[in-house]
């Protein structure tokens, strides 16, 4: 098949070589004269590239940073009780997950607090899509809105436990604070935005209010609600190592407190490391579900 | 049948119809302003009054900033009126209008079929009708086989197409089209112009056509409504007296030019000659 597709088009190269002889002035070689493109360096096309790749790369750069971290603490600082080792963590590290199993608890309580205040805070999508439709509830909570947005959420802990105890319920309470505005502020702000345009289209139709908001304003808001999850968990972290490191008797926050108050640095830096891990976990999660759905994005 | 789609202002009771049966769209003494804070409303649009033939297509010229867009999102029920009052004549069970905006204004999450379908599912719950309007729409503005393709992967021009092609789907009485291609590069322009001349034909649509070139609105339509800015008032209704069937070598035409310039002139008259205040 694929011989008897390429001979017919041999030949026709040869007739336009023959044809070009006789008439030299309109060769279609001429075109062809051009430089071929050069091919793009290895690491050009790693950075552009598919999934294992990036994969790769990112595990290239992490030992990377495990390499310059390790001279620096055996070469120059020389002092494991100020700046452990890359080796001294992962030893620990190991330590603490695999052969002690004795930070499993306080991990899943962390996570437990984190998740019941952040899937509370998710309210704030439904609630950020109705405020958004109306411009007077818009202009109401705004001042409640900017005020518990920008109010710094450890102010809150004291207050939490009073109300709330030294248990799951503070903590979870707070992330749910730290989380539930900005989920709030950003929802309502993207359905705010979006263009006149479109809903005019629907109005034009004669779209029921309940139909321009499902083929319309949701849709819309889409590409709005995966940013605004993105910084919430952020902030959800922050929430949950406030509440703990203040008044707790278990979680990761609260094994910060004791690691620093008994200088067991590398500890420290293993339960550090922890929250980072998750946090780019989780971030790089619901970045990658928010990609899919970037195109929606209304043009402006 | 008939359906009021702009709201008067002033007084709310429908009175005798306006509209003769021959006329699909009449718009009687429509005045339009604009409210800005602190400072008097702006009048953007004065005792307008204008009626389009069934089967007509009618241009709507002026320069830019006279009211056009006013005037046509007040027939598309988008805007109220000060004063007068808009009549569009429907069939039963059909749409007043539909619009074809100035931008693709495409749902992005939704393929080209099922954009073209938005307008009739709004009317209907039929599922197979509404796909087979929407197909048929889109083979009409030449996109068979991109159903399925999203809005950014089609270029501007076909978007554009998308945009028509959701318009005629509804097989609504009369097309409004705010300068539908004033965004595409001229040639494509051109192009999708001849080939509106062929959707009209096919479908012996009625539309009213806003555009400030003169040569579209010559080349498109049966008459020519000349509008004079600030504020904005119907000058002179033009005849084009072309025959219906036209194509691109029409419009290097004697005839054409002559027609063209006829419009021009009448644009450039100072303020204040209005025909037919
Ligand atoms: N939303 C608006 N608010 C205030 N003034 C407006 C608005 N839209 C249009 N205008 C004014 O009304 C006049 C007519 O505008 P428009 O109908 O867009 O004209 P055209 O479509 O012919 O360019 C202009 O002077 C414009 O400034
Ligand atoms: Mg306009």
């Amino acid at each position: 098949m694929k011989r008897m597709f390429s001979a017919p088009a041999f030949a026709s190269t040869e007739a336009a070589e023959a044809g070009s002889a006789a008439a030299p002035a309109l060769s279609p070689h001429v075109a062809l004269t051009r430089e071929p493109p050069r091919p793009r360096r290895r690491w050009v096309q790693w950075l552009s590239a598919n999934p294992q790749e990036r994969v790769l790369l990112w595990c290239a750069a992490i030992v990377f940073i495990g390499v310059v971290w390790q001279v620096v603490a055996v070469a120059f600082v020389r002092s494991p009780l100020f700046f452990p080792s890359f080796t001294d963590t992962v030893a620990h590290a190991w330590q603490l997950y695999v052969s002690g199993h004795s930070i499993y608890g306080d991990f899943a309580q962390s996570m437990y607090e984190a998740g019941v205040g952040f899937g509370l805070s998710l309210t704030g999508i439904p609630l950020g899509l109705l405020i958004g439709l109306s411009r007077r509830l818009m202009i109401a909570i705004e001042p409640v809105n900017s005020a518990m947005y920008a109010l710094p959420h450890i102010a809150l802990v004291p207050l939490a436990i009073i109300w709330f105890g030294l248990g799951v319920t503070s903590k979870a309470f707070i992330v749910f604070i730290s989380a539930f505005f900005l989920i709030l502020i950003n929802v309502s702000a993207a359905v705010a935005t979006i263009g006149r345009e479109l809903q005019d289209v629907a109005a034009t139709y004669s779209a029921s209010r309940w139909r321009t908001f499902i083929t319309i304003i949701l849709p819309g808001s889409v590409p709005f609600i995966f940013v605004a999850l993105q910084l919430a968990i952020g902030r959800a972290l922050v929430g949950v190592v406030a509440a703990e490191l203040f008044a707790s008797n278990k979680g990761l926050g609260y094994l910060l407190g004791v690691f620093g108050n008994n200088f067991e640095t590398a500890d420290l830096f293993v339960a550090i490391a922890t929250f980072a891990a998750v946090g780019a976990i989780l971030s790089v999660l619901f970045g990658l579900i928010g990609r899919r759905f970037e195109k929606w994005r209304i043009a402006a | 049948m008939r359906s009021t789609a702009g709201r008067s202002g002033v007084a709310e009771e429908a009175g005798p119809p306006i509209a003769a049966d021959s006329e699909v769209v009449a718009l009687d003494g429509v005045s339009i302003s604009y409210a800005h804070r602190g400072k008097p409303d702006v009048e953007a649009v004065r005792d307008f009054s204008l009626r389009v033939n069934r089967g007509e297509v009618m241009s709507l010229v002026g320069p830019s900033g006279c009211g056009k867009t006013s005037l046509l999102r007040a027939i598309a029920g988008l805007r109220t009126l000060t004063s007068g009052r808009i009549e569009i004549r429907t069939a039963a069970g059909q749409a007043p209008f539909a619009v074809v905006f100035q931008q693709p204004s495409l749902l992005p999450w939704r393929t080209a079929i099922q954009n073209a379908a938005y307008g009739i599912e709004c009317m209907t719950k039929d599922r197979k009708l509404t796909r087979s309007r929407a197909a048929g729409a889109l083979a009409m503005v030449g996109l068979a086989g991109y159903e399925n393709y999203y809005p950014n992967q089609l270029s501007g021009g076909m978007q554009q197409r998308v945009n028509l092609a959701r318009a005629l789907a509804v097989q609504p009485a009369v097309l409004l089209l705010d300068e539908p291609f004033s965004s595409l590069d001229a040639q494509l322009r051109e192009r999708m112009q001849t080939e509106f001349l062929g959707v009209i034909e096919e479908t012996n649509a009625t539309a009213l056509f806003v555009t400030h070139q003169v040569d579209e609105a010559v080349y498109l339509s049966d008459r020519v409504a000349v509008m004079s800015s600030e504020p904005g008032m119907l000058r002179s209704v033009l005849t084009v007296d072309l025959p219906k069937r036209r194509d691109a070598r029409d419009r290097r035409g004697g005839d054409f030019m002559e027609l063209c310039d006829a419009v021009a002139a009448t644009l450039a008259r100072p303020a204040g000659s209005e025909d037919l205040a």
